[in-house]
């Protein structure tokens, strides 16, 4: 974990409302894995006064960049959309948990929606490189982003919309259920995406019983685990755990669904 | 150069802290920042039961600040012996116990049941907290409480008590004069401020707890404010914050007529500023041609 200036290498439109943007990473720092996060220093002004977080979309240790995609939404994501290429940006990370491997035998099925695409990309590259054949589920409202994955040796990646204009018509987690469980015999689950999607990852993963990963948002302050900001409510002997600490990604049965 | 503070009778080595609530125990930012240089760190609130926190969520940004709702989420005195004393004791710098409590019994059971440990360096009284119904706001805005439960807290320890007190009143300067009163042996101010942020859309307020504490520099003119009546008044030193992000924030409160500074807030966004902050005062007295901390005072 550090705190670096970092150079925006690349950054562009890949969807409407979502970029792309690639930075530079040090040479001596650990690579981020899949799940886990950066917070970025939007400006030095007072306003937006809070670092961002976003996961990371992509890792290259050879040329020492990282990648994340995110969603327009507000003023710090808007000011980020206008910093040049070249222009340098403060990036404290890698920060939270990752997603765990699948075993041997399991197929990782993973599910993304909106601004939850970056991190699930980014394992399903890493599962990818390691002989697993992800089966991604893309749903939602990023039917117009098509992510390159052309150089996946074992994966697959399927669209659905709720019109049917792109793809499966449907939910991501409709699409799931209509694939042919019999020749799943074991599955692992991973989501990213909005909370109403996470919530029927987490009810399929129960009717199905197989383990499901779940990577959770909160509004965030320090982002390394000292403000208790970022809590969400969880079972167990504790009711709250931190989003930037023990999470973002948690086993879907830890989450106290509401 | 003389860059320490006295406080009752031991010296933090510099002005610069980082405030309560907003750097957990240090070790959270054992790698982002010098933690050996810092002149004290102020633990999250400690209070004799473990609180599991408030409602969610718990944080809401606004111009230039945050309003944050933690509800001091802690771990209670138990596990804070077990658990954290063991790495405070690794740390260099002092490490000050930031104690809250909702009666007057439960202030005193905590500084009791830790007094003995020697990782602890003072104790900052938190009667400011607004985010808990009996979280100690009640204590700080009443003059009369205030003395009564420094009076209580003085007897039972030597180390230094800091009092912590709330900008929510009508006049902070009759707080710190009881605090001193008391027997208190300086005084931190200041802590959040209360504020709200109403969700247009949903018609709710944005966190369950409908109001908050607001920090950040959105607080800074407050906190030196509070800062200028309490030095005025008072003959304990005065420890200022209040949305410090820069070492010019920070010497605006020294001018003041604060002895030392915290960092709150600002370590969200800078998580080494309080080297930052440390270095820019040094080179400032360097300039000024200041030996000691209390050449910034009496230049108004
Ligand atoms: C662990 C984690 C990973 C994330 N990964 C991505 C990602 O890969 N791509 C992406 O587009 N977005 C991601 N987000 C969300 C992203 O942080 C927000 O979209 C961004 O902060 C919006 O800032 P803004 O100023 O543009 O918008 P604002 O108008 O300020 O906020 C819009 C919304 O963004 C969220 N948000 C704002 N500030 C914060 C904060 N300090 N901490 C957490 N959430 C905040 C809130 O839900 C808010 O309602 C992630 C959030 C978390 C917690
Ligand atoms: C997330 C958060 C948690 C806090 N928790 C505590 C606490 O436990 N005890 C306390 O005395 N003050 C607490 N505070 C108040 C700060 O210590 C400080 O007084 C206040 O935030 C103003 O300083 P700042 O603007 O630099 O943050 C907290 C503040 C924040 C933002
Ligand atoms: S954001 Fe501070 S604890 Fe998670």
């Amino acid at each position: 974990m550090k705190n670096f200036g970092s150079s925006i290498l690349n950054q562009k439109e890949i969807a409407i409302g979502y970029r792309e943007m690639t930075i530079s990473w040090p040479q001596s720092l650990e690579a981020p894995l899949p799940g886990q996060f950066l917070t970025v220093k939007v400006t030095e002004n007072p306003a937006p006064l809070l670092r961002r977080p976003f996961a990371l979309s992509g890792f290259d240790r050879e040329k020492n960049t990282a990648s994340l995609i995110y969603q327009l939404r507000g003023p710090a994501t808007r000011l980020m959309a206008t910093l040049e290429i070249n222009s340098s940006i403060e990036v404290l990370s890698p920060l939270g948990n990752n997603f765990t491997l699948p075993e041997k035998d399991e197929t990782p099925l993973l599910v993304a929606g909106g601004i939850g695409l970056g991190p699930v990309l980014y394992l399903a590259r890493e599962l990818d490189k390691n002989g697993f054949s992800p089966r991604l589920v893309v749903g939602g409202r990023t039917e117009s982003f098509l992510p390159d994955l052309s150089n996946l040796k074992n994966g697959s990646i399927h669209y659905c919309s709720d019109d049917g204009s792109a793809g499966f018509r449907g939910t991501a987690v409709d699409y799931l259920k209509s694939l042919d469980w019999k020749e799943l015999p074991s599955a692992r689950l991973y989501s990213c995406g909005p909370q109403g999607m996470l919530n029927a990852c987490h009810n399929l993963a129960l009717e199905k019983n197989i383990p499901s990963e779940v990577s959770m948002e909160q509004m965030m302050a320090c982002g390394v685990g000292a403000c208790m900001g970022c809590a969400i409510e969880v079972i167990g002997p504790e009711q709250y755990a931190r989003v930037c600490k023990e999470g973002p990604v948690f086993d879907s049965r830890r989450i106290k669904w509401t | 150069m003389d860059l320490t503070v006295k406080i009752r009778n031991k010296t933090l080595p510099n002005p610069v802290g980082v405030a309560s609530g907003t750097f957990g125990y240090g070790e959270e930012y054992a790698q982002l920042t010098d933690l050996s240089a810092l002149g004290a760190l102020y633990t999250k609130a400690l209070t004799v039961e473990p609180r599991p926190g408030n409602a969610l969520p718990r944080l809401v940004e606004t111009p230039a600040g945050m309003i944050n709702s933690i509800g001091l989420a802690n771990v209670g005195v138990e596990r804070f012996l077990t658990e954290k004393i063991p790495y405070l004791e690794t740390l260099t710098c002092p490490v000050i116990l930031n104690v809250a409590g909702s009666t007057e019994e439960e202030y005193a059971s905590v500084i009791s049941r830790v007094d003995s440990q020697n990782a602890i360096w003072a104790y900052e009284v938190n009667i400011s907290c607004p985010n808990v119904k009996h979280g100690g706001m009640a204590f700080g805005t009443d003059p009369v409480q205030v003395e009564r439960l420094t009076k209580t807290l003085r007897k039972l320890t030597d180390k230094a008590i800091i009092m912590k007190l709330t900008p929510n009143v009508t006049d902070i300067a009759l707080i710190a004069q009881a605090a001193e009163a008391g027997g208190a042996d300086a005084i931190s101010c200041i802590n959040t401020v209360m504020g709200m942020v109403v969700d247009i859309n949903s018609r709710k307020p944005a966190i369950p707890a409908i109001s908050g504490g607001l920090s950040g520099p959105a607080i800074r003119p407050v906190g030196v404010a509070a800062v200028w009546r309490v030095s005025r008044v008072v003959t304990i030193p005065v420890i200022g914050l209040g949305g410090i992000l820069t070492w010019e924030d920070a010497v605006q409160y020294l001018l003041a007529g604060a002895d030392a500074i915290q960092i709150g807030t600002g370590n969200f966004v800078t998580p080494d500023a309080s080297v930052k902050v440390l270095n820019g005062i040094i080179s400032y007295m360097k300039e000024a041609g200041f030996q000691k901390i209390e050449d910034f005072h009496g230049h108004f």
